[in-house]
């Protein structure tokens, strides 16, 4: 693979060489090998490979919830990887959207409480919070769950609720880490349905990281990691 | 929102939160029982030396506060207009000849103060006609001269209501006097001591004898409310020069002492107590953000801001300890409300604690500061717990939570 070591301009995302070793003083773990690799507004991208290649790590990294060992990760041209830890938090809050594998949801707040919570913490007015949380829940056809906690819903139900408050607070983009791994296939099929509507209307960036070959078939671009390394990457009808 | 998203994880694991509510309410309960009980003994014994004996002000001629020497007596009418002038403020007063002297029956003897007074005016100023027990508050119509001796004393010198007794003591000339009373009243304190030592007759009978001269007393005692002392005690102070003029914690140091030591000892148990708690708090608390690790990590993954967590697990910490107090303050309310009207009986200990001065009786009694001062002592203490969890939480990197 060539490495895109100029910046894109267009790019949402972008990682310059990006490296993460774990435990660099005492047995080096490389989960990510100076990846390269620019994401443009409105993407639908799956990175996948096998258990171990990096997968996680890289999203992280782009993420915010990690620092790189080596190399930048640009977001609208700004390397977040020089943010302090206080900048970062706010930059996520304001800028990305989190789905994860196990929906976590806070348990203790119903559905819409957990979708406005972040909408509060981003200061949006009551009527505002309500009319998004609302659009939200009818499009994830979770409206008439609203008021259940999460143990009362089914796992669908429940990363369907957790990808409306990725959405919440209108970010750039989201980051979701093998969102339908605890998903049966119908389940599977209506979160990527509904996934790909907010892509296309709201035209966020989404970003997966997935086993799932439903996912795979869904998205529009392929990234293949191995050994922290891209091998392979397909945008589809390009 | 962080309010009721802290308020809602406190109740989480309903039986956890209620195991460290019921330690603080009962570690609390505990302690403020035990110093109610204390704090009542004290204010027993202080109120029971105001109301009987010393009375909550007291003026004396300079000399006889030195050498309590009986010549050492002041004039009624050079304290009158000082007396007048704060009249409104003075719920009553008593004049007083003041003489140790020695008791003496067919059985025995005792070293007693032989106080002079005014019956009417001394019933106003002390409870002792309340106390009487046996006879009455001299309201016989005896010829002889009538006194009013401690339950106590009569035991000691084995007499009884109607027995005459010699009491001996010098006059102001130096003359031992020797003169017979006959035991009109016998009245029961809650201090023996007290009841073995003091006895009562009247100053028109003793004064004579004394020979200190007619409407010269020794000794002028006061009643006035805690709120009007200190004014009053300036006003006299400063019309009565060539006076000792003295308030009840100054005539008998002891009892402010006591009061302030029992405050003092209430507060370090109470720390004591706190200092168990915390380590208690911090325990469940780690637990607490142990088992949540997850769950703030992906808060914080989510933009929750550091101050936000920190803000959450504090509130959490703080009202378990909030609803600890206020458990442990209501049970401590009741119980003292409860055990104040009706007493703690002692039996077994009854004697000891007459001597004391406290009766037979236990009234617990707590004041009001002392809730307000254990809640937000209970606060803080929370507040310091709750610093290692949110320390820990904080020291978690977030992907490693959500990997876990």
């Amino acid at each position: 693979m060539q490495k895109h070591l100029e910046i894109n301009p267009m790019a949402v995302i972008e990682s310059i060489d990006v490296h993460k070793t774990y435990n660099p003083e005492t047995i080096p773990v490389r989960a990510v090998d100076g990846i390269s690799v620019s994401f443009d507004a409105g993407e639908f991208t799956a990175i996948v490979g096998p258990s171990g290649c990096g997968k996680t790590t890289f999203l992280n990294l782009i993420g915010g919830l990690e620092k790189p060992t080596q190399g930048k990760v640009l977001i609208d041209e700004k390397d977040i990887s020089k943010l302090s830890i206080r900048e970062m938090t706010d930059y996520r809050l304001h800028n990305i959207g989190f789905v994860f594998q196990a929906y976590n949801l806070i348990p203790v707040m119903s559905a819409y409480e957990n979708v406005a919570f972040i909408m509060q913490l981003l200061k949006f007015t009551k009527k505002d919070i309500a009319e998004r949380v609302e659009y939200l829940l009818r499009t994830m056809s979770v409206w008439d769950k609203r008021d259940e906690r999460p143990n009362t819903l089914s796992g669908g139900q429940q990363q369907r609720v957790a990808v409306a408050r990725a959405l919440a607070s209108k970010p750039k983009f989201i980051l979701a880490d093998e969102p339908t791994a605890n998903l049966d296939s119908k389940s599977t099929g209506t979160l990527l349905d509904l996934m790909h509507h907010i892509n296309e209307t709201e035209n966020t960036t989404i970003i997966f990281s997935t086993h799932d070959d439903r996912v795979m078939e869904r998205a529009r671009r392929l990234i293949q990691l191995d050994d922290g390394k891209i091998v392979k990457d397909e945008h589809k009808g390009a | 929102m962080i309010g009721r998203l802290a308020w809602r994880n406190v109740w989480r694991n309903r039986l956890r939160s209620l195991v460290v509510v019921l330690a603080i309410a009962s570690g609390l309960f505990g302690t403020l029982f035990v110093a109610a009980i204390s704090r009542g003994m004290i204010i027993r014994i202080v109120q029971s030396t105001i109301d009987n004996d010393i009375s909550d002000l007291q003026i004396h001629s300079d000399k006889y506060v030195i050498s309590e020497e009986l010549i050492d007596v002041f004039p009624q009418s050079q304290l009158q207009a000082a007396i007048d002038k704060n009249a409104v403020l003075i719920d009553a007063y008593s004049f007083r000849v003041k003489v140790e002297a020695m008791a003496t029956s067919a059985n025995g003897s005792h070293q007693v103060t032989l106080l002079g007074i005014d019956k009417d005016a001394e019933s106003r100023v002390t409870g002792i006609h309340d106390l009487v027990v046996e006879g009455t508050y001299f309201d016989t119509k005896t010829k002889l001269k009538e006194i009013c001796v401690g339950r106590k004393l009569v035991e000691e010198l084995e007499v009884r209501l109607g027995s005459k007794i010699v009491l001996s003591f010098a006059d102001v000339e130096g003359d031992i006097m020797y003169e017979s009373f006959k035991i009109t009243g016998i009245y029961k304190s809650s201090n023996s001591e007290f009841d073995k030592i003091n006895t009562y007759v009247l100053s028109d009978d003793l004064i004579p004898i004394l020979k200190t001269g007619e409407s010269n007393y020794h000794e002028a005692a006061f009643r006035i409310s805690e709120s009007a002392l200190d004014q009053v005690y300036s006003s006299l102070h400063e019309e009565l020069p060539g006076y000792e003029v003295m308030r009840w914690f100054e005539i008998n140091k002891t009892l402010r002492a006591m009061s302030s030591m029992m405050d003092l000892f209430t507060f370090v148990m109470v720390l004591i107590v706190l200092i168990a708690l915390i380590f208690g708090v911090i325990n469940t608390m780690l637990m607490v953000v142990m088992e949540r690790r997850k769950e703030l990590g992906m808060l914080r993954a989510l933009g929750m801001n550091n101050f936000s967590i920190g803000r959450m697990i504090v509130l959490e910490t703080v009202l378990l300890g909030i609803i600890g107090s206020i458990v442990g303050n209501v049970l401590t309310y009741i119980s003292v409300s409860w055990f104040g009207d009706r007493g703690i009986k002692y039996a077994s200990a009854a004697e000891g604690l007459e001597q004391m001065g406290m009766g037979d009786t236990l009234y617990p009694e707590l004041g009001a500061y002392t809730y307000i001062a254990i809640t937000l002592l209970v606060l803080v203490t929370a507040l310091i717990a709750s610093i290692f969890p949110v320390r820990r939480v904080f020291r978690q990197n977030i992907a490693e939570t959500l990997r876990n």
